[in-house]
């Protein structure tokens, strides 16, 4: 399987948003963590299709 | 008018540039309101520079190629005075620009009067202009739909006949898709090709400006305007055109299929090329933008992430963690692929390719039909435009000549062919293969 673009990729919202602010250096603003951990999911998907892992 | 009428009427004195900058003026005032293309209307500076190239005339002085011609910009242009907002409200009080953007200095050197600038998707990072400061811009065909996007307003002020030509940007379609959608052309250059100094970047390997016209002759004109290159007489038409099918023939609506099955036995029956892989192509092109993006915005969104429109903002936060190796990953792709679009180029001088699944999808139902789901319109337009966008190849979008709602496709050449694919199209339209719409000239014969 692909490496993971992020390691919460399959956990809450919240991990992964937080994730995510972790590797910005910054706060997550609650009102992003929704949409920044299904944009997170979007990017992993076409990770793996570049990696010739998914269609 | 087109851009050769106006600026042929305004060379031979049968109107002045200042009556065609007030009639250009008074239709953006009439039209804007339905459509909200246009952002800003740069009233005094288009009445200013539409007197000096009449003074021009007055004196036996040849203003240009597109003398009199009005123009608008999308809002990532640098127009001297004005804030660049590319779109942001959070830059609606940022330093005005002290300068024009190279490309408006050259359009305006030849004799060109910008009237305005024109609405976008915020940081050009959409393809339905739907932006949180300045509201949606409406297809001038349809006002129920999308105009199409990043470049919206650029589409739309054209297809409304408020302006005979635009400039915007294309990054992953941004050109190409509202082109499509409004039923005119548009140019994603060569890249690098056209002059960027002044223009706001979003992802610098990939972006590019571009024009928007209602006549291929039109495009000839202004792109010769663009390179400063006086009209290269060499240009010929390119030959030898195929069809792309495979990722490009599926998921499409069954009024493309048909336009684009017509269009090939209009063509004699266009021999099929089926690319491998176009689906790690985008998804290349996907990576690309988020990564280059997000970094582009990355110091801004982390001091102050929610004075961006929701929308941009998770996806440029997003992208702005991907790190470096899958950027890389991504790049290295783009090799591969390029390698086989270039072996396909050396068969077929053409390749064309459908601009977007099929007529713009509404407003209030955004969603576009995938491999049997329905996926956000915003995100997933650049279906068929951004496996060839980063591939820095030119590509004009041509409206095909359908009775239904406005659908382009995509005419695709090898690098530095730009000249000699206008031609091409230039060759398809004379034998009405394709063919320009503008809506409200089409309101009012319908009305009569």
């Amino acid at each position: 399987m692909t490496q993971p673009l992020f390691e919460k990729i399959g956990a809450s919202d919240e991990e992964l948003a937080r994730e995510v602010a972790a590797r910005l250096g910054a706060d997550m603003p609650q009102e992003a963590v929704r949409g920044v951990a299904a944009n997170a999911r979007l990017l992993q998907r076409h990770y793996d299709v570049l990696r010739g892992e998914a269609s | 008018m087109t851009v050769f009428e106006t600026a042929e009427a305004v060379r031979s004195g049968r109107l002045s540039a200042l009556q065609v900058a007030r009639a250009a003026l008074d239709r953006v005032e009439q039209r804007n309101g339905a459509v909200n293309a246009v952002t800003r209307i740069l009233r005094d500076r288009a009445l200013a520079r539409a007197e000096a190239v009449d003074i021009s005339l007055s004196r036996g002085i040849d203003p240009g190629p597109l003398a009199g011609v009005p123009f608008a910009v999308k809002d990532l242009f640098d127009v001297e005075g004005l804030p660049t907002t590319a779109g942001a409200g959070r830059l609606r009080q940022a330093a005005p620009a002290t300068d024009d953007a190279a490309a408006i200095r050259r359009l305006s050197d030849a004799g060109a009067v910008l009237v305005g600038t024109l609405n976008m998707d915020e940081f050009a990072y959409g393809f339905v202009t739907d932006n949180a400061q300045w509201g949606v811009t409406r297809n001038p065909h349809d006002l129920a739909r999308f105009a199409g996007g990043s470049s919206g307003g650029s589409a739309a002020a054209v297809a409304a006949g408020m302006v005979p030509f635009s400039l915007g940007s294309d990054t992953n379609g941004s050109i190409r898709i509202p082109a499509s959608l409004c039923g005119i052309y548009g140019t994603k250059p060569t890249h690098a090709s056209l002059p960027m100094k002044g223009v706001y970047p979003f992802v610098h390997t990939l972006d590019d400006i571009g024009i928007f016209t209602r006549s291929a002759h039109d495009l000839a004109i202004v792109d010769s305007v663009l390179r400063a290159d006086a009209g290269d007489e060499t240009c010929r038409a390119l030959q030898r055109p195929a069809l792309l099918s495979g990722w490009f023939g599926a998921n499409l609506s069954p009024c493309m299929s048909r336009a684009l099955a017509r269009l090939s036995s209009q063509l004699g029956g266009l021999p099929l090329v089926d690319l491998p892989n176009v689906a790690r192509a985008r998804s290349a092109a996907f990576l690309i933008t988020a990564f280059e993006g997000g970094r582009q915005h990355r110091d801004a969104l982390v001091a102050d992430a929610l004075s961006y429109d929701p929308a941009t903002r998770d996806r440029l936060l997003a992208g702005a963690a991907v790190p470096d190796h899958v950027y890389a990953a991504a790049l290295a792709y783009r090799d591969v692929f390029a390698a086989a679009v270039d072996a396909a180029l050396a068969q077929y001088e053409v390749l064309i390719a459908p601009a977007t699944f099929g007529p713009a999808p509404f407003i209030d139902d955004p969603f576009i039909p995938i491999d049997g789901s329905m996926q956000p319109a915003r995100a997933n337009l650049g279906l068929y435009t951004q496996p060839i966008s980063f591939l820095g190849v030119p590509v004009i979008a041509a409206p095909l000549p359908v009775n239904g709602l406005p659908m382009g496709v995509q005419l695709i050449a090898a690098k530095g062919r730009d000249g000699d694919l206008i031609a091409f199209a230039q060759s398809l339209e004379a034998q009405g293969l394709i063919q320009g719409r503008c809506a409200w000239q089409e309101k009012s014969d319908d009305n009569q």
